[in-house]
């Protein structure tokens, strides 16, 4: 219980208006969306960042545990204040700061509703992606804190592929900012890493966020399919056929039956299952790629096909299956929500094996799941909350569901969170090394446990020892080997596994033998020269490769080449493009370079689902699940993701697969003048929808462009979408009055980019990162400074490659611009310029595992 | 559970625990909810509301505690119903917070001046509507003299709820109409309809039920006013006078089940839902007198319900004006119409109709809320006059007496050029330019 004396302090701090405390107006704080329960001792409202650093230095004298609640619209409990302390309610910090239509960017406060952001964005031709059921109450904050879901991810991703930027107050009352609009900084990626958190690593008090060009057209269709089995193949049989829909919504007979008692909505009641499947982008595209997923849903034993031909019939499909939750709320007065996802080739396999546990238990359950990304949603009936025995075997139902989740390679949740809902389940998903790693990640965070205390992590019991001692211990393990000889110097050593890898690097630590790591030697080249190297070069290979589920899983030393060679035969790619024909897959994760085209498929951290890592204090962890929706715990990928090998070691990763596009097709246009240039660039920004790279390039080697600059686009998809866009785009260009331009099949922007990246001889290479929109002022401060050195500035991501100038030419302006310079090639005194926000947590990360900095030494900032 | 004393009788019925039970808490009704825009708080939102009521009910509230901070937050509800509307779930909010009201007025102890006021205001005007026109009258004398131009001029009414009474008294046009005799269809006779004129909209906006009678004769319809008529009973119902209501309810629907009528038209869409979906609550224990509710309310049109589906003359003269359509909450969440009113005005040539961004907030007038909550109506106001600005709207189109004397004062107070009109005088304007 909270004394008097502290909550009249909380009061005198924040102002009586501020702080909530009457028992009976507690009791509305008591529940989120969940089951879960807890009476918070006080609530209070922020209305800046000041007061929630007033509010953690006041829960740090008074010892008192604080939870973020946006709109408490969560499912898993992350919200709920368990065992009392004060709620910190975001909902009156609820501004969008800056609306930046060219750069397709906001800063908003973390109360910002769903709703709000769309409608407003939407009405300027933008929106943000992540749509979770409960959009037209939650917050930003919210979707952050529980990398939130929904529909449209098999196409468009979670939440967590669109913040670039966190302001943070942590633990210690410190505020720091983490990433910001540019892409890419040359830290830690804090932003993955505090997405998805639950609220344990900080309070989140303003976002960054990225926006995507609405899409003109949108078709609908609805099938109906004997069995959930056929239903299953036939999406199956469209995304083997490269389309790629915006969403594909299952529902089984059971659920389709209770649905329509209460709404009359014309669901197909007679079938054993329905898909609704939505196709988006242009006009043109939207029809014919409907009319070719009905012929493959035909050749698959679809029935009742029924397409929208207008706005009320698209509705109509929808409600049916928006009314679910509202039909099952009046078969009774609760029911558990189950969330988990599988591989989705399994999912056929998995509600089977569910219907028979809900039988067996006699309970009546339904489903709605996105079929497209194996995210499966039972919604198990609850007639009589009250009912101890009956709640026991909802909640059997629920483990087992999860253990099949988990044993098919899936996650115990895919969008719901962890929360206290399912952390006695974690240890189903982690072994006790990976929960320790995440307790490690905590402790460091937030040592004395003041955030949300107690949510995503099982009793400590069953952490292991680490968690009850201090961060870092665990690094001490190696020392136990002690007195074993210690690797031969000069020597390069190529691990077979990640257990001999792991076996080697504890030797090294043992005997306190700095070491380089070393994959397909494209950077670690210009590091500074060590006895020791380990190579990935025989971690090499695909493990597993997964076509219909969307992943391969491949060997750190495996070249990308080599990877989309074999990838090509199943028609899929992952799309990564490195400039260097020999550049591993482990050593492009650990770079994070990206190319243009993440533009249009997300950047490496996106790309990345799972990894296995050996630590520099030699334990393995196997972080992520190849599934795209996984929020199980930390998203501990992303920490490695550019953190150029000072973490550990990557000896596989699980990667996102694309169908190859079916067309693409680039145009060059001579450009004159700089000013020239990125204006016309500037215009076609307001058309990319399915483009994947907008460069401006000066000194690049295109033949047919005599003019000093040329501008680059590529459009890439559906022949229909590319041929629409790259209309619009001429047409646009036409209107600017650009010369005639030059029509290039095949030619993608990325692959000039990459070229040009590789024939960089002995000159400095630098890449600059600024907030999109800054990109053109960027390349005009550098212009003197540039004189006739050449560039390549890629516009949509606000990146800008030098090739010949000096580095501190280009930092300088580009830290003006609150940006950064980094030496990609070359020589320079500095080559990271940059003091990120997070630096003090970075070093604390590195020294966890890394206490003596023998890993990877001098590879990156830390 | 440990049950505090006081858990009162209404909140431990089967009814509502399971109208209770319906919640499944998933917030989904929070931005739809005025109070919790202006507080940002749980306990002033429906979720939250719904979950002191649990508490209640499951005797977690002992009575000090359910008449004051229970009473507080309950009462600060604005009953407009969008959460149910917002509602996945199905929540019967509105039976939920009557249960609630009339529980806790049942207990309350009155002050002698709110005695005094309810007992002027609830029983001896509303019901009355000769009484209400005597003191239409005397407030018309009241503008014509000069005098309400001085108070307000001079500022001299204190903050509080007679300045917000007096805020929202419309410009009041003294007129005649004749109610003993029914009013003739016009042209070819298409059916005869009995016209609630209501209490306040009769004697303060008059004009709006001329329109409304006009407007009708011109359809075709013949226009009956039952003599017996009063008040609906809605302000009365929803502040927990379940009594009086139940009253009024009985002499309404003796009234108009004394002929056969085609339709009861009604033009306010607060009294619209009383009359259709309350009268039958209100005899739930007297099963003889709910098949009679039953029948009157089946009878029970709005206007412009009514109006698109019995439209014969098409609006001509063109009426050349912006204007924007606030949806009346109790037309829009509790009858669900919504598309009828914006249909009828597409008919009208030469209006640009703009949506609002948010057409379904409320304007806080709410019953009598704007008088006894005025701080938080003024709050929600402003929101609405905010979003009716941005349309840049020189007509604001309501179908609620309620609305209208609100947006009128709104617009007075954020002097805006725009006037407040209800959907049938924008009607018959159009039908006499017409005839021109």
């Amino acid at each position: 219980m909270l004394s008097e004396e502290k909550l009249r302090d909380l009061k005198k701090r924040l102002g009586s208006a501020q702080v909530l405390s009457h028992p009976v107006e507690l009791l509305t704080y008591e529940t989120d969306a969940s089951m879960e329960r807890g009476r918070p001792d006080a609530v209070v409202f922020p209305r800046a960042t000041a007061d929630v650093v007033q509010i953690v230095r006041w829960a740090n004298e008074a010892g008192v545990a604080l939870i973020a609640r946006g709109a408490g619209t969560g499912l898993s409990g992350g919200a709920v204040a368990e065992h009392g302390g004060v709620i910190v309610a975001f909902s009156r910090m609820n501004r969008l700061l800056e609306f930046d239509e060219a750069g397709r960017s906001i800063v908003a406060e973390p109360g910002l509703v769903n709703l709000t952001l769309d409608e407003f964005a939407r009405s300027r031709g933008l929106y943000f992606p992540p749509d979770p059921a409960s959009g037209r109450s939650a917050t930003l904050g919210g979707n952050i804190a529980e990398n939130a879901g929904g529909p449209h991810c098999f196409k468009y991703g979670v939440t967590t592929n669109y913040i670039t930027g966190l302001e943070v107050v942590l633990a210690d009352g410190q505020v720091v900012h983490l990433g910001g609009r540019a892409l890419d900084y040359p830290e830690y990626d804090l932003v993955g890493l505090l997405t998805g958190s639950e609220g344990t690593l900080g309070l989140i008090t303003a976002v960054e966020a990225r926006l995507l060009r609405n899409t003109p057209a949108i078709k609908t269709m609805m099938a109906s399919f004997d069995s959930v089995e056929a239903a299953g193949r036939a999406v199956s049989a469209v995304i083997a056929h490269g389309l790629t829909p915006a969403t594909m919504e299952m529902m089984d007979q059971k659920i389709m039956r209770i649905i329509e008692d209460f709404a009359h909505a014309g669901l197909p009641v007679e079938a054993g299952a329905a898909l609704i499947i939505e196709a988006d982008g242009y006009a043109e595209s939207v029809t014919p790629q409907i009319e070719e997923i009905a012929a493959i849903l035909r050749q698959h034993a679809a029935r009742d096909l029924r397409i929208a031909g207008s706005a009320e019939e698209r509705d109509l499909i929808w409600y049916g299956r928006k009314s679910a939750a509202g039909a099952m709320a009046r078969l009774a007065p609760a029911y558990y929500l189950v969330d988990g996802t599988t591989p989705r080739s399994r999912l056929a396999e998995t509600l089977a094996a569910v219907n028979r546990l809900c039988e067996a238990e006699g309970l009546r359950v339904g489903y709605v799941f996105h079929a497209g990304d194996g995210n499966l949603h039972p919604f198990i009936l609850i007639p009589d909350p009250t009912d101890q025995a009956l709640l026991g075997r909802v909640w059997r139902v629920g483990e087992a569901f999860m253990r099949l989740c988990v044993e098919q390679g899936g996650s115990i949740t895919g969008e719901h969170g962890v929360g206290s809902e399912k952390r006695q389940y974690m240890p189903l998903m982690y072994n006790p090394d990976e929960l320790a790693v995440m307790v490690e990640i905590k402790q460091l965070f937030d040592p004395h446990d003041r955030l949300n205390p107690g949510k995503i992590f099982p009793g400590n019991q069953q952490i292991g020892k680490s968690a009850s001692g201090q961060a870092g211990k665990a690094a001490g393990r190696p020392t136990e080997g002690a007195g074993v000889a210690g690797p031969a110097e000069n020597m390069v050593y190529a691990v077979r596994d990640a257990a001999d890898a792991a076996d080697f690097i504890r030797s090294c630590a043992a005997s306190r033998q700095p070491l380089r790591v070393r994959g397909g030697g494209t950077k670690s080249a210009a590091l500074p020269a060590l006895p020791v190297t380990l190579s990935t070069a025989r971690l090499a290979g695909i493990e597993a490769c997964a076509p219909e589920d969307l992943y391969v899983t491949v060997g750190a030393g495996t070249p990308l080449a080599e990877l989309q060679a074999e990838l090509a035969r199943d028609g899929m790619w992952t799309p990564l493009v490195s400039p260097w024909p020999a550049a591993t897959i482990g050593g492009i994760v650990a770079a994070n370079l990206n190319a243009p085209l993440r533009m249009r498929y997300g950047g490496i951290r996106d790309l990345v689902l799972a990894a296995t890592v050996v630590l520099p204090d030699g334990r393995i962890i196997r972080a992520g699940r190849p599934v795209v929706k996984n929020v199980a715990g930390y998203d501990l990928p992303k920490l490695f993701v550019g953190s150029h090998g000072t973490l550990g070691l990557i000896t596989a990763v699980s990667l996102k697969l694309v169908p190859r596009p079916r067309a693409r097709r680039s145009f060059i246009v001579p450009v004159e003048t700089l000013d020239e240039g990125l204006n016309w660039a500037r215009q076609l920004l307001r058309v990319c929808l399915v483009s994947s790279a907008l460069l401006l390039c000066r000194g690049c080697d295109l033949a047919a462009v005599s003019t000093p600059y040329a501008l680059i686009y590529t459009a890439e998809g559906m022949p229909e979408d590319v041929a629409a866009e790259l209309a619009q785009a001429q047409q646009i260009l036409r209107a600017a009055g650009a010369g005639d331009s030059l029509r290039v099949d095949g030619l993608a922007g990325s692959d000039v980019w990459a070229s040009w990246l590789a024939a960089a001889t002995a000159e400095t290479v630098v890449r600059a990162g600024v907030a999109p929109k800054m990109l053109p002022q960027l390349a005009t401060a550098l212009a003197p400074a540039l004189g006739d050195a050449s560039f390549v500035a890629d516009l949509a991501n606000g990146q800008l490659f030098t090739r010949g100038a000096a580095v501190e030419a280009v930092r300088g302006p580009a830290r003006d611009l609150a940006g950064y310079a980094v030496v990609l090639a070359g020589t320079a005194a500095d080559r990271w310029g940059y003091v990120p926000g997070g630096l003090g947590l970075m070093r604390g990360l590195k020294a966890l595992w890394d206490a003596d900095g023998f890993f990877n030494p001098a590879a990156f900032i830390v | 559970m440990h049950m505090k004393d006081g858990v009162l009788a209404e909140f431990t019925t089967p009814e509502f625990r399971n109208l209770v039970a319906q919640c499944i808490h998933c917030g989904l009704c929070l931005q739809a909810c005025p109070t919790y825009d202006v507080f940002g708080t749980e306990m002033d939102s429906p979720r939250g509301r719904i979950a002191l009521m649990r508490a209640a009910s499951d005797g977690r509230l002992n009575g000090n505690e359910l008449h004051q901070v229970f009473a507080r937050h309950i009462n600060l509800c604005l009953a407009c119903l969008a959460c149910q509307t917002a509602c996945p779930s199905g929540v019967q909010y509105a039976r939920l917070i009557e249960i609630t009201k009339i529980a806790l007025e049942r207990r309350r102890r009155q002050g002698l001046i709110e005695r005094v006021v309810r007992w002027i205001g609830l029983r001896q005007a509303m019901p009355h509507v000769d009484q209400l026109k005597a003191l239409a009258r005397l407030l018309w004398l009241y503008q014509a003299s000069g005098l309400q131009h001085l108070v307000r001029r001079l500022n001299i009414l204190p903050a509080g709820p007679l300045r917000a009474a007096e805020a929202i008294l419309p410009p009041i046009l003294p007129r005649k109409r004749d109610y003993s005799r029914p009013a003739p269809a016009f042209g070819k006779r298409r059916g005869k309809v009995a016209f609630f004129y209501g209490c306040i909209q009769e004697a303060f906006l008059g004009a709006v039920n001329e329109a409304t009678i006009r407007v009708l004769q011109r359809n075709g319809f013949e226009v009956h006013f039952p003599a017996g008529q009063t008040c609906c009973g809605a302000a009365q119902l929803h502040i927990g006078e379940e009594a009086l209501a139940r009253d009024l309810a009985r002499r309404n629907i003796e009234a108009f089940l004394a002929d056969d009528f085609d339709a009861i038209i009604v033009n306010a869409g607060g009294c619209g839902a009383t009359l259709k979906d309350e009268y039958v609550g209100l005899f739930r224990d007297d099963p003889d007198y709910a098949a009679q509710a039953r029948a009157f309310s089946a009878k029970v049109k709005d206007i412009s319900e009514f109006l698109a589906e019995n439209l014969r003359e098409q609006p001509r003269g063109i009426v050349s004006l912006r204007a924007t359509y606030a949806d009346s909450c109790h037309l829009r969440h509790a009858q669900k119409i919504v598309r009828q009113p914006r249909s009828l005005l597409r008919l009208i040539p030469g209006l640009d109709l703009v949506e609002l961004r948010q057409p379904d907030r409320c304007c806080g007038s709410a019953g009598v809320y704007n008088i006894v909550h005025w701080e938080t109506a003024d709050q929600v106001l402003a929101t609405k006059m905010a979003d009716i600005a941005a349309t840049g709207a020189e007509v604001i189109v309501i179908t609620n007496t309620g609305c209208h004397m609100q947006l009128n004062a709104g617009v007075q107070k954020a002097g805006l050029n725009a006037r407040v009109m209800h959907l049938v005088e924008l009607l018959e304007l159009s039908y006499q330019r017409g005839e021109l």
